[in-house]
Protein backbone atom coordinates (compact mmCIF):
# COMPACT_ATOMS: atom_id res chain seq x y z
CA UNK A 1 0.00 0.00 0.00
CA UNK A 2 1.31 3.61 -0.89
CA UNK A 3 1.68 6.25 1.03
CA UNK A 4 -1.08 7.87 -1.40
CA UNK A 5 -3.56 4.95 -0.91
CA UNK A 6 -2.91 5.50 2.86
CA UNK A 7 -3.83 9.49 2.71
CA UNK A 8 -6.98 8.05 0.46
CA UNK A 9 -8.16 6.11 3.06
CA UNK A 10 -7.74 8.72 5.90
CA UNK A 11 -9.41 11.31 3.23
CA UNK A 12 -12.35 9.07 3.00
CA UNK A 13 -12.68 8.17 6.41
CA UNK A 14 -12.29 11.08 7.96
CA UNK A 15 -14.71 13.29 5.94
CA UNK A 16 -17.19 10.73 6.43
CA UNK A 17 -16.52 10.50 10.21
CA UNK A 18 -16.92 14.77 9.84
CA UNK A 19 -20.16 14.20 7.93
CA UNK A 20 -21.84 12.05 10.23
CA UNK A 21 -21.66 13.99 13.46
CA UNK A 22 -22.01 17.21 11.43
CA UNK A 23 -25.33 16.07 10.23
CA UNK A 24 -26.17 14.11 13.33
CA UNK A 25 -25.51 17.61 15.27
CA UNK A 26 -25.25 15.80 18.79
CA UNK A 27 -25.80 18.11 21.52
CA UNK A 28 -22.33 19.91 22.01
CA UNK A 29 -21.65 22.91 24.22
CA UNK A 30 -22.74 26.05 23.24
CA UNK A 31 -21.09 29.79 23.93
CA UNK A 32 -23.08 32.44 24.97
CA UNK A 33 -20.86 35.32 24.65
CA UNK A 34 -22.76 37.87 26.37
CA UNK A 35 -22.45 35.69 29.57
CA UNK A 36 -19.34 34.97 28.51
CA UNK A 37 -20.04 30.64 29.20
CA UNK A 38 -20.34 27.55 28.06
CA UNK A 39 -23.52 25.48 28.41
CA UNK A 40 -24.61 22.41 27.08
CA UNK A 41 -28.18 21.76 28.34
CA UNK A 42 -29.38 24.79 30.12
CA UNK A 43 -29.80 27.87 27.86
CA UNK A 44 -27.45 30.91 28.63
CA UNK A 45 -27.87 34.40 28.94
CA UNK A 46 -28.78 36.26 25.59
CA UNK A 47 -27.83 34.98 22.33
CA UNK A 48 -25.92 31.28 21.99
CA UNK A 49 -23.64 30.12 19.56
CA UNK A 50 -23.44 26.78 18.35
CA UNK A 51 -20.67 26.84 15.65
CA UNK A 52 -17.96 26.28 17.89
CA UNK A 53 -19.42 23.32 19.76
CA UNK A 54 -21.31 21.30 16.22
CA UNK A 55 -17.40 22.43 14.51
CA UNK A 56 -15.63 21.18 16.80
CA UNK A 57 -17.49 17.91 17.90
CA UNK A 58 -17.05 17.16 13.53
CA UNK A 59 -13.84 18.27 13.54
CA UNK A 60 -12.72 15.77 16.41
CA UNK A 61 -14.73 12.89 15.03
CA UNK A 62 -12.73 13.45 12.02
CA UNK A 63 -9.41 13.67 13.54
CA UNK A 64 -10.02 10.41 15.75
CA UNK A 65 -10.85 8.19 12.50
CA UNK A 66 -7.96 9.87 10.73
CA UNK A 67 -5.86 8.87 13.42
CA UNK A 68 -7.17 5.36 13.11
CA UNK A 69 -7.18 5.05 9.54
CA UNK A 70 -3.41 5.93 9.32
CA UNK A 71 -2.60 3.73 12.12
CA UNK A 72 -3.90 1.01 11.02
CA UNK A 73 -3.22 1.35 7.12
CA UNK A 74 0.70 1.86 8.21
CA UNK A 75 0.40 -1.90 10.01
CA UNK A 76 3.12 -3.79 8.13
CA UNK A 77 0.16 -6.49 6.52
CA UNK A 78 -1.20 -3.52 4.93
CA UNK A 79 1.67 -1.90 3.61
CA UNK A 80 2.47 -5.25 2.18
CA UNK A 81 -0.69 -5.04 0.17
CA UNK A 82 -0.98 -4.14 -3.87
CA UNK A 83 -2.10 -0.30 -4.13
CA UNK A 84 -5.20 0.48 -4.90
CA UNK A 85 -6.57 -0.33 -8.74
CA UNK A 86 -7.65 2.72 -10.41
CA UNK A 87 -11.15 2.33 -9.85
CA UNK A 88 -10.95 1.53 -6.39
CA UNK A 89 -9.02 5.20 -6.40
CA UNK A 90 -12.19 6.64 -8.93
CA UNK A 91 -14.93 5.40 -6.40
CA UNK A 92 -13.46 6.61 -3.10
CA UNK A 93 -12.96 9.80 -4.99
CA UNK A 94 -16.64 9.69 -5.95
CA UNK A 95 -17.40 8.77 -2.33
CA UNK A 96 -15.89 11.75 -1.01
CA UNK A 97 -16.63 14.26 -3.50
CA UNK A 98 -20.37 13.17 -2.71
CA UNK A 99 -19.99 13.55 0.76
CA UNK A 100 -19.13 17.38 0.37
CA UNK A 101 -21.66 17.73 -1.73
CA UNK A 102 -24.09 16.48 0.95
CA UNK A 103 -23.17 18.58 3.28
CA UNK A 104 -23.35 21.70 1.42
CA UNK A 105 -26.61 20.91 0.27
CA UNK A 106 -27.19 19.75 4.18
CA UNK A 107 -25.83 23.66 4.90
CA UNK A 108 -28.07 25.34 2.91
CA UNK A 109 -31.27 23.38 3.71
CA UNK A 110 -30.42 23.66 7.33
CA UNK A 111 -30.90 27.70 6.69
CA UNK A 112 -33.35 27.92 4.29
CA UNK A 113 -35.82 28.81 7.19
CA UNK A 114 -33.88 32.35 7.06
CA UNK A 115 -34.81 33.19 4.06
CA UNK A 116 -38.60 32.46 4.57
CA UNK A 117 -38.80 35.11 7.48
CA UNK A 118 -39.70 38.73 5.79
CA UNK A 119 -37.39 41.86 6.67
CA UNK A 120 -38.23 44.43 8.75
CA UNK A 121 -37.87 47.80 7.90
CA UNK A 122 -34.86 48.73 9.64
CA UNK A 123 -36.05 52.44 11.31
CA UNK A 124 -38.14 49.96 13.08
CA UNK A 125 -34.89 48.70 15.46
CA UNK A 126 -33.72 50.51 18.55
CA UNK A 127 -30.93 52.27 17.60
CA UNK A 128 -27.65 49.82 19.26
CA UNK A 129 -25.50 52.43 19.55
CA UNK A 130 -25.38 56.11 20.82
CA UNK A 131 -24.50 58.44 18.99
CA UNK A 132 -22.15 60.93 20.30
CA UNK A 133 -23.43 64.24 21.00
CA UNK A 134 -22.57 67.02 18.48
CA UNK A 135 -19.09 68.41 19.06
CA UNK A 136 -18.66 72.72 18.01
CA UNK A 137 -16.66 71.37 15.42
CA UNK A 138 -20.05 69.39 13.76
CA UNK A 139 -21.70 72.16 13.89
CA UNK A 140 -20.31 74.75 12.66
CA UNK A 141 -19.68 78.34 13.61
CA UNK A 142 -23.36 79.24 12.12
CA UNK A 143 -24.76 76.37 14.32
CA UNK A 144 -25.90 74.61 11.01
CA UNK B 1 -23.30 45.99 27.19
CA UNK B 2 -20.26 44.78 28.57
CA UNK B 3 -17.87 43.77 26.09
CA UNK B 4 -17.28 40.70 24.82
CA UNK B 5 -14.93 38.47 24.36
CA UNK B 6 -12.28 39.83 21.77
CA UNK B 7 -14.39 42.58 21.43
CA UNK B 8 -11.19 45.65 22.23
CA UNK B 9 -9.02 43.96 19.47
CA UNK B 10 -12.23 43.31 16.82
CA UNK B 11 -10.99 45.62 14.03
CA UNK B 12 -7.80 44.21 13.47
CA UNK B 13 -8.65 40.50 13.77
CA UNK B 14 -11.09 41.51 11.33
CA UNK B 15 -8.77 42.89 8.82
CA UNK B 16 -6.35 39.88 9.31
CA UNK B 17 -9.14 38.04 8.78
CA UNK B 18 -9.90 39.80 5.39
CA UNK B 19 -6.19 39.56 4.27
CA UNK B 20 -5.97 35.85 5.02
CA UNK B 21 -9.26 35.37 3.03
CA UNK B 22 -8.01 37.41 -0.20
CA UNK B 23 -5.06 34.92 -0.32
CA UNK B 24 -7.24 31.79 0.25
CA UNK B 25 -8.94 33.16 -3.04
CA UNK B 26 -5.62 33.81 -4.92
CA UNK B 27 -3.79 30.41 -3.48
CA UNK B 28 -6.73 28.48 -4.60
CA UNK B 29 -7.26 29.71 -7.89
CA UNK B 30 -3.55 29.86 -8.72
CA UNK B 31 -3.32 26.47 -7.07
CA UNK B 32 -5.88 24.98 -9.41
CA UNK B 33 -4.57 26.34 -12.34
CA UNK B 34 -1.17 24.91 -11.34
CA UNK B 35 -2.29 21.37 -10.56
CA UNK B 36 -4.05 21.22 -13.95
CA UNK B 37 -0.79 22.23 -15.43
CA UNK B 38 1.10 20.15 -13.60
CA UNK B 39 -1.05 16.91 -14.51
CA UNK B 40 -0.72 17.67 -18.39
CA UNK B 41 3.03 18.51 -18.25
CA UNK B 42 4.49 15.84 -15.77
CA UNK B 43 7.55 17.16 -14.10
CA UNK B 44 6.80 20.85 -14.03
CA UNK B 45 4.65 22.52 -11.57
CA UNK B 46 4.92 20.30 -8.50
CA UNK B 47 7.04 22.53 -6.34
CA UNK B 48 5.19 25.61 -7.34
CA UNK B 49 1.82 23.39 -6.34
CA UNK B 50 3.40 22.20 -3.10
CA UNK B 51 4.01 26.01 -2.21
CA UNK B 52 0.67 27.44 -3.34
CA UNK B 53 -1.39 23.96 -1.07
CA UNK B 54 1.18 25.06 2.06
CA UNK B 55 -0.19 28.95 1.64
CA UNK B 56 -3.67 28.06 0.98
CA UNK B 57 -3.46 25.64 3.86
CA UNK B 58 -2.42 28.48 6.04
CA UNK B 59 -4.29 31.44 4.84
CA UNK B 60 -7.45 29.24 5.16
CA UNK B 61 -6.95 27.72 8.42
CA UNK B 62 -5.66 31.37 9.53
CA UNK B 63 -9.17 32.73 8.44
CA UNK B 64 -11.37 30.38 10.14
CA UNK B 65 -9.39 30.57 13.58
CA UNK B 66 -9.54 34.81 13.09
CA UNK B 67 -13.55 34.43 12.21
CA UNK B 68 -13.91 32.45 14.74
CA UNK B 69 -12.02 34.82 17.46
CA UNK B 70 -14.43 38.25 16.14
CA UNK B 71 -17.17 36.13 15.77
CA UNK B 72 -18.67 36.85 19.48
CA UNK B 73 -18.49 40.57 18.86
CA UNK B 74 -20.34 40.00 15.15
CA UNK B 75 -22.87 37.93 16.81
CA UNK B 76 -23.99 40.06 19.33
CA UNK B 77 -23.52 43.48 17.29
CA UNK B 78 -24.54 43.03 13.78
CA UNK B 79 -26.76 39.90 14.16
CA UNK B 80 -28.26 39.94 17.47
CA UNK B 81 -29.17 43.27 17.14
CA UNK B 82 -29.98 43.85 13.06
CA UNK B 83 -29.62 40.66 11.17
CA UNK B 84 -31.64 38.16 13.17
CA UNK B 85 -34.78 40.89 14.09
CA UNK B 86 -34.37 42.96 10.69
CA UNK B 87 -32.86 41.29 8.03
CA UNK B 88 -33.36 37.67 8.81
CA UNK B 89 -31.56 36.54 5.12
CA UNK B 90 -28.24 38.00 6.17
CA UNK B 91 -28.23 35.66 9.37
CA UNK B 92 -29.05 32.66 6.75
CA UNK B 93 -26.18 34.00 4.28
CA UNK B 94 -23.71 34.42 7.39
CA UNK B 95 -24.18 30.74 8.72
CA UNK B 96 -24.25 29.34 5.18
CA UNK B 97 -20.84 30.67 4.98
CA UNK B 98 -19.58 29.71 8.54
CA UNK B 99 -20.87 26.06 8.37
CA UNK B 100 -19.09 25.94 4.76
CA UNK B 101 -15.99 27.46 6.17
CA UNK B 102 -15.47 24.39 8.91
CA UNK B 103 -16.94 21.59 6.21
CA UNK B 104 -14.26 23.21 3.55
CA UNK B 105 -10.68 21.80 6.55
CA UNK B 106 -10.71 18.62 5.70
CA UNK B 107 -10.32 19.04 2.29
CA UNK B 108 -7.95 21.59 2.32
CA UNK B 109 -5.51 19.11 4.99
CA UNK B 110 -6.51 16.58 2.16
CA UNK B 111 -5.11 18.94 -0.46
CA UNK B 112 -1.76 19.90 1.77
CA UNK B 113 -1.07 15.78 2.00
CA UNK B 114 -1.61 15.18 -1.23
CA UNK B 115 0.40 18.19 -3.06
CA UNK B 116 3.69 16.25 -0.76
CA UNK B 117 3.43 13.40 -2.62
CA UNK B 118 1.59 13.31 -6.43
CA UNK B 119 3.89 13.02 -9.09
CA UNK B 120 2.22 13.85 -12.47
CA UNK B 121 5.18 11.79 -14.05
CA UNK B 122 4.41 8.42 -11.97
CA UNK B 123 1.82 6.11 -13.71
CA UNK B 124 0.59 5.00 -10.37
CA UNK B 125 0.30 8.24 -9.29
CA UNK B 126 -2.02 10.03 -11.85
CA UNK B 127 -5.55 8.05 -11.15
CA UNK B 128 -5.38 10.53 -8.05
CA UNK B 129 -5.47 13.51 -9.77
CA UNK B 130 -9.31 13.69 -10.13
CA UNK B 131 -9.08 13.71 -6.13
CA UNK B 132 -6.83 16.08 -6.01
CA UNK B 133 -8.41 18.80 -8.29
CA UNK B 134 -11.71 18.22 -6.89
CA UNK B 135 -10.53 19.05 -3.67
CA UNK B 136 -8.97 22.25 -4.67
CA UNK B 137 -12.23 22.88 -6.56
CA UNK B 138 -14.61 22.58 -3.95
CA UNK B 139 -12.35 24.43 -2.15
CA UNK B 140 -11.91 27.55 -4.86
CA UNK B 141 -15.89 27.61 -4.81
CA UNK B 142 -15.95 27.81 -1.08
CA UNK B 143 -13.59 30.13 -0.74
CA UNK B 144 -14.81 32.43 -3.44
CA UNK B 145 -18.48 31.88 -2.11
CA UNK B 146 -17.26 33.18 1.52
CA UNK B 147 -15.51 35.99 0.20
CA UNK B 148 -18.47 37.36 -1.61
CA UNK B 149 -20.95 36.79 1.24
CA UNK B 150 -18.29 37.90 3.37
CA UNK B 151 -18.02 41.69 1.32
CA UNK B 152 -21.79 41.86 0.81
CA UNK B 153 -22.31 41.04 4.77
CA UNK B 154 -19.80 43.93 5.70
CA UNK B 155 -21.43 46.62 3.52
CA UNK B 156 -24.86 45.92 5.27
CA UNK B 157 -22.80 46.19 8.93
CA UNK B 158 -19.89 45.33 10.29
CA UNK B 159 -17.72 45.28 12.92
Amino acid sequence: MRTLDRILVVLLLSMVGFAVVFVAHPPAPKYFPLERAWHVVQPGEGPGMGWYGRSGAALVAGAILAGIAWAVTGRKSFLDRRGFSTRTVSAITVIVMATMLLLTVVVVHEQKSWFAIPARPLDSLKPDRVEPEKTPLDVGPNGA
Amino acid sequence: MQPVAFEHIDKPLLFVHLIAGITCVAASVHLLLRAMRAYQHPGRYTGQTRLHAVILAGAYLSSVVLGGLIYPTFRIHVRYLLFDPAIPWATGLFEIKELLATVGVIPILGIVAFSRHLDARVPEHRPFFPMYLGLIGFTLLVVLFNACCGWYLGTIRSL
